[in-house]
């Protein structure tokens, strides 16, 4: 692998990382007694930019280097489910994530001062954000079960 | 007055929800006529990318679209989030459902 394709891959999972803490962050700051919209705005765009970044840099490395390098590996190793099942299912479900984000920033953005006493809106949005970030989680999940499929 | 606020966010929620449909649809219809996910790659350099760059359009597109057709009423808000979370809730285990069938079940020529 070249050194840019690394550093694209390291800054996939750190973003993704960062993705998921802004996400669990901002379902957090919904339930808070007194809602800080400040702190939801930027949590919300955290989430929004990490998606998209985590988005362009992983689907650089999957399209360029994955499918001609580390899915025979894993398709010849002791667990091709984990690209059959895991890589399948991430890779699509993945797309997800930076509609649902934008949705969640959008009423974040236009609705954060209704937060507060508007308690349906609130628990709708938190069903966004919740799925949001069930997603995101499992990505991470199902990237630790491929690279160490990888590596086996 | 229309709320132009709320007329913008459920725009954007319809178009989430055609998206996720889409997408959804890209990925089953892709692994069961291998044609589409041929054109697929064939027109965008990778099934990946073409499904991503089409569901972003339909994304960008509906979002603004829809803006002039869409309710700005507050409820309708409410409900339009509700439906996009259980159309991901959906899509996501739909598409985990496909490939554990396509992986055990499945029997391929």
């Amino acid at each position: 692998m070249t050194q840019t394709l690394s550093i694209l891959l390291s800054v996939h999972i750190i973003i993704g990382v960062i993705g998921i803490i802004a996400s669990y962050a901002t379902l957090l700051w919904l339930f808070k007694k007194n809602i800080s919209v400040r702190l939801l705005k930027i949590s919300s765009i955290t989430a929004f930019v990490a998606y998209i970044t985590a988005w362009i840099t992983g689907g650089y490395y999957y399209v360029v280097y994955y499918g001609s390098n580390v899915k025979p590996i894993i398709k010849d190793g002791p667990n091709p489910w984990a690209h059959s099942i895991i890589m399948e299912t991430k890779e699509h479900i993945f797309l997800f994530l930076p509609l649902l984000a934008f949705v969640i920033l959008l009423t974040v953005w236009f609705k954060g001062n209704n937060l507060q006493e508007n308690r349906p809106l609130r628990n709708a949005l938190a069903l966004v954000v919740l799925i949001t970030l069930i997603i995101s989680v499992f990505m991470a999940l199902g990237g630790v079960i491929i690279s160490g499929s990888a590596r086996l | 007055m229309k709320n132009k606020k709320n007329k913008l966010i459920n725009s954007f929620a319809i178009s989430a929800i055609l998206a996720i449909v889409f997408i959804v649809f890209a990925v089953i219809f892709g692994e069961l006529y291998k044609p589409f996910k041929n054109w697929l790659a064939g027109a965008f350099n990778h099934h990946w990318i073409g499904k991503s760059v089409i569901s972003i359009m339909i994304f960008y597109i509906f979002g603004f679209l829809c803006y002039f057709k869409i309710s700005d009423r507050e409820e309708i808000l409410i409900y339009m989030l509700k439906i996009v979370f259980w159309t991901a809730l959906a899509g996501a285990l739909l598409i985990t459902s496909f490939y554990l069938y396509e992986y055990f079940l499945a029997i391929h020529q």
